[in-house]
C-alpha cells in the first residue's frame, strides 16, 4: 500500500482487510416492546457492536436503535 | 434517548414496538467506501453506526469503537494534546434525568462528567438504571424529574503522558467502555474518527 495516502482517502478494504466484518450486527425482529431491546443496549452501547439492527422479513435490516 | 424525553413513562417500554422508536435505515457501506466518506455519512446521520454485508449473508456492524482498530494501526506523531480541545459537559448530583439528557442532546455528548471528577454517566448507565433499578420506569411518577443519583457512576481513564494517536487508540481499544482524560483534553473513540481524517496520517501498518 502506498504510503502517501492519507487514510481518509483510503477503502475500509485496504484498511481492514480481514477485521472489517469481524464485530456482527446484534438484530431484534420488528414487532417487539422495547422493554426487550433495552437490555440488549445494556449489554451493547459502547462496544464495537454499539446499537442493535431492526430486521424485517429474514435479514433485511429496516432501522437502528443504539447510542447517537 | 430522545424518546424517553418524549414519553418519559413505562408506556415506552410496555406496549410500544422497537419500529416506533427506531431510525429507519440505517447507513450502509460497503468494502470499497472510502473512510472519508463514511465519516461524513456519520456526521450527517448524527450517528457514527453502519452497517456492512458480510461473506455470512448477514451485516456486520461498523462503529466509532471499530474505528479503533484503525486508529491504533496507522504511524503519526500526532498526539492528544493536537485534538481539539473540549469544554466538558459536566452535571452535579442531585441534577434531574431530565436536565442531564437534555444537556447530552443539547452538546452532543454521550458521556457527562460529574463536575470536579473522572466519573461519568452515559447514555448505557441511564438505560441501565432505568431497566434494572427503575423497572423500565414502572417504580416513578416523574422520571424526568427523578436525581441521577441513582445512577452507578463509571469512571473515565485518566493518563498522564500525551499518548500518540495509535497509542491512545490501542488503550481504548482494549477498553470495555472507552473514555479517557489527559489533562483538559477528553478523548472517546468519535475524536479519534475525526483525526483519522488529518491528510498527515498516511503511514498505516495492515496487520
Amino acid at each position: 500500500m502506498s504510503q502517501d495516502i492519507p487514510i481518509s482517502e483510503r477503502t475500509l478494504r485496504e484498511l481492514l482487510p480481514e477485521r472489517l466484518t469481524w464485530s456482527l450486527c446484534i438484530h431484534i425482529d420488528k414487532g417487539k416492546e422495547v422493554w426487550v431491546v433495552t437490555g440488549m443496549l445494556v449489554q451493547y452501547l459502547e462496544s464495537a457492536t454499539d446499537s442493535v439492527i431492526i430486521r424485517y422479513e429474514a435479514h433485511n435490516p429496516i432501522g437502528v436503535i443504539g447510542g447517537k | 434517548m430522545e424518546n424517553l424525553l418524549k414519553n418519559p413513562t413505562s408506556s415506552l417500554f410496555y406496549g410500544t414496538k422497537v419500529e416506533d422508536i427506531m431510525e429507519s435505515d440505517p447507513v450502509r457501506v460497503t468494502k470499497d467506501t472510502k473512510y472519508k466518506d463514511l465519516v461524513e455519512l456519520w456526521k450527517g446521520r448524527g450517528r457514527a453506526y453502519a452497517v456492512i454485508s458480510n461473506e455470512w449473508g448477514f451485516y456486520s456492524a461498523i462503529s466509532a469503537q471499530k474505528i479503533l482498530e484503525i486508529g491504533m494501526r496507522c504511524k503519526t506523531n500526532l498526539v492528544i494534546s493536537d485534538l481539539p480541545k473540549k469544554q466538558p459537559v459536566t452535571f452535579k448530583k442531585g441534577d434531574t434525568f431530565g436536565s442531564v439528557i437534555n444537556s447530552m442532546f443539547e452538546n452532543k455528548a454521550r458521556k457527562i462528567l460529574l463536575e470536579g471528577s473522572n466519573k461519568y454517566l452515559s447514555d448505557r448507565l441511564i438505560i441501565e438504571t432505568i431497566s434494572e433499578k427503575m423497572k423500565h420506569l414502572r417504580v416513578t411518577d416523574d422520571f424526568l424529574n427523578d436525581p441521577v443519583d441513582i445512577v452507578k457512576l463509571e469512571e473515565a481513564i485518566v493518563i498522564y503522558d500525551d499518548l500518540k494517536i495509535n497509542e491512545v487508540s490501542k488503550m481504548m481499544y482494549d477498553m470495555a467502555h472507552p473514555f479517557v482524560i489527559y489533562k483538559d483534553w477528553l478523548v472517546t473513540p468519535w475524536d479519534i474518527c475525526k483525526v483519522l481524517l488529518s491528510p498527515d496520517i498516511t503511514e498505516y501498518v495492515v496487520k
